[in-house]
């Protein structure tokens, strides 16, 4: 479904990603790991068309059509969405009244939007949050799982979710899992979840994982094998193995 | 003292101060814009959807009383509710002087400025409204001012009595391209818990200078919750509407949004005087300078008596290079158990807040409108559902005007 291929991504004229490749495809859910700083955040919203984050080599193609230089806003309604790892605060605009805006992308009338709204804020217990301002006062829990309403708020076929376990209690982590299970029985088809911690992965199944180290994706294979690797032996022992790539 | 000695009074203060330029904003020359002639005259009807843009609803049915003026000529005016008076104010005048002249420039001093005593001099229009002691109305009081073009001097007098609510939605207006004046003079005057809510909404054009007048007294445990909004390019705005909290334990609200378009001159903002004790104001005003506009706020609280709190929220957002935002947040105490606090920033739209909505999928139009939104968005706990929700469509709008 997507595929990136030799992407490098700069960021104010600086290389953050220098070299990428992998792809995602129907029905799985794949993981990318790498240590703090290793370029994977840079990836992900280098493929939503995020305006700081430029490919500057490479392609991403989405069901084989280039999308590299698409805005953001088309490659949404192509199917794509990300839960982003810092969601800014922002005064003035409220929760429940973004999710809605996002739902009335797909859908015309505003009860239901309303009525969908509710029933994402009851699965992902965020609905005492909907008359505040995004962000403003919420814990890492709350915001992790606001990020992931928003993904359930646009029903993308391909979702990509960066870190949605890292600085979360327990209770929202288990939240956070439930809903990923859930858009994928809502028709999301692809989802890449960015983890340094795995801690996510203990509770959605998985299928594939990636592997990046400054800026390169140094291993990939099946996260049954690699997950194992990289929470016993750290990063470092993963590249220091070079795993090879077993597909 | 007779009617006539008190007209002679006051025409003499005016005359006075027929050159007294106001102490803030663009001086203007009145003479030129009086002998102005529109191209053409304007009706509420034919101006039915501009109106619409400004709050007032011709057709709605949701309103308890209504006066609608264009220029100097007053279309349509009625009540549908009992409790509530609506009538021409110079109709006031002639029937019940008596009860009249206990509000007739009590507030305003008619020598304020070349402004204020050029309404008394040339007056054209305006309207008494009373709501009657205990009366609540759910449903606002329309009031609409629409100008062909050149002057329109008004005077209105308000008086919610003892126990009475009330909401007034006022919308002001002119034809587009016209050049004009619109002084407005409102005087209102809230008897002992008694509530007002006063919504005013204006959308003028590039060549309209407009300088409201207004002054609110409040008795005990009176409540006064004012939402002034104007959302389009405005030759030049002055005003500086100022709240009398005599009564203990009165209540002031007040919240200023602004848009500034292209050469706007916008100089704005409200006074509480608290001398009640236990009296409280909140004062908050949003402005956002778009293109080459200027906007100056001023929010001023004083605290003349024991156990009176206050809050000045003065917020700014620069849209351009060359607009300019300058604001003034005051508070004065004269006791020491006075809580006045204050809170002010001007910014400009953070990039990654627009980035964020962007990768959410909207574009960057909406994203920055989504964000002006949010940066003018008003505690409206105030506000009837009916009204609240009129209002925010007005937010909307002017959000969307802003990009």
């Amino acid at each position: 479904m997507l595929r990136i291929e030799r992407v490098a991504v700069a960021v104010e004229g600086r290389i953050v990603v220098k070299r990428a490749s992998l792809e995602l495809r129907r029905g799985e859910v794949n993981l990318l790991l790498g240590p703090n700083g290793s370029g994977k955040s840079s990836l992900l919203n280098a493929v939503m068309g995020h305006p700081k984050y430029v490919v500057v080599a490479g392609k991403v193609l989405l069901d084989g059509n280039d999308i590299t230089h698409l805005n953001p806003e088309a490659r949404v309604r192509l199917g794509l969405a990300l839960a982003v790892q810092h969601p800014p605060r922002i005064r003035g605009v409220r929760v429940g009244k973004l999710l809605e805006k996002l739902v009335l992308r797909r859908v015309k009338s505003v009860q239901e939007a309303m009525k969908e709204v509710q029933n994402i804020a009851k699965l992902l217990n965020i609905s005492h949050l909907l008359d505040r301002d995004l962000g403003v006062g919420f814990s890492g829990g709350e915001m992790k799982r606001i990020e992931l309403a928003s993904l359930m708020a646009l029903r993308p076929r391909i979702a990509l979710i960066d870190e949605p376990d890292s600085g979360v209690d327990v209770d929202s982590v288990l939240l956070i899992a439930e809903a990923i299970e859930e858009m994928m029985s809502m028709g999301t088809q692809s989802i890449l979840i960015v983890t340094h911690t795995g801690l996510i992965a203990k509770h959605v199944k998985h299928h594939r994982a990636y592997v990046m180290v400054d800026g390169e994706i140094v291993a990939e294979g099946s996260s049954e094998r690699i997950l194992p690797m990289v929470l016993e032996h750290g990063f470092s022992a993963v590249v220091s193995c070079a795993v090879k790539r077993d597909e | 003292m007779s009617r006539d000695t008190i007209y002679e009074e006051l025409k003499r203060r005016a005359l006075e101060a027929l050159s007294k330029p106001a102490p803030y904003g663009v001086d203007i020359d009145v003479e030129q814009l009086v002998n102005y002639t529109p191209k053409r005259r304007v009706t509420i009807l034919s101006e039915r959807e501009r109106v619409k843009q400004v709050g007032i609803d011709v057709s709605s049915k949701t309103r308890s009383a209504y006066f609608y003026q264009v220029d100097s000529r007053i279309e349509a005016y009625g009540s549908l509710v009992s409790g509530v008076e609506i009538l021409p104010l110079e109709q006031a005048i002639e029937e019940r002087w008596d009860e009249v002249r206990k509000y007739f420039w009590r507030l305003i001093p008619v020598d304020m400025d070349k402004y204020t005593a050029v309404t008394f001099l040339k007056s054209s229009g305006g309207c008494y409204i009373r709501v009657k002691k205990n009366t609540r109305v759910d449903l606002p009081i329309q009031t609409c001012f629409l100008l062909s073009g050149g002057t329109q001097f008004v005077h209105n007098i308000v008086v919610v009595e003892e126990g009475a609510e009330a909401t007034i939605v006022t919308g002001c207006t002119i034809a587009p391209e016209e050049m004009g004046l619109h002084i407005g003079i409102t005087e209102i005057y809230l008897e002992r818990k008694a509530k007002l809510v006063d919504v005013m909404i204006h959308s003028w054009n590039r060549v309209t200078h407009v300088r409201p007048r207004t002054a609110v007294v409040l008795d005990d445990d009176a409540v006064y919750a004012s939402y002034y909004i104007n959302m389009s390019v405005t030759k030049s705005l002055q005003s500086l509407p100022k709240v009398y909290a005599r009564g203990v334990n009165s209540r002031v609200y007040s919240a200023t949004i602004i848009l500034g378009l292209g050469e706007s001159v916008h100089d704005i903002g409200s006074i509480a005087e608290l001398s009640g004790e236990h009296s409280r104001a909140e004062l908050v005003s949003k402005v956002v300078a778009r293109d080459r506009s200027k906007i100056t706020t001023r929010l001023r609280i004083s605290s003349l008596a024991p156990k009176t709190s206050g809050y000045v929220e003065c917020r700014g957002l620069l849209l351009s290079e060359t607009s300019s935002i300058t604001t003034i947040p005051e508070l004065e105490a004269s006791h020491s158990d006075a809580e006045l606090f204050h809170e002010a920033s001007i910014g400009k739209l953070r990039d990654d807040e627009i980035e964020y909505l962007m990768i959410k999928g909207f574009s960057y139009e909406e994203a920055i409108s989504m964000l002006i939104r949010g940066f003018v968005d008003i505690e409206l706990k105030y506000l009837p559902p009916q009204v609240e929700k009129a209002l925010q469509s007005v937010l909307d709008v002017l959000a969307k005007k802003s990009v």
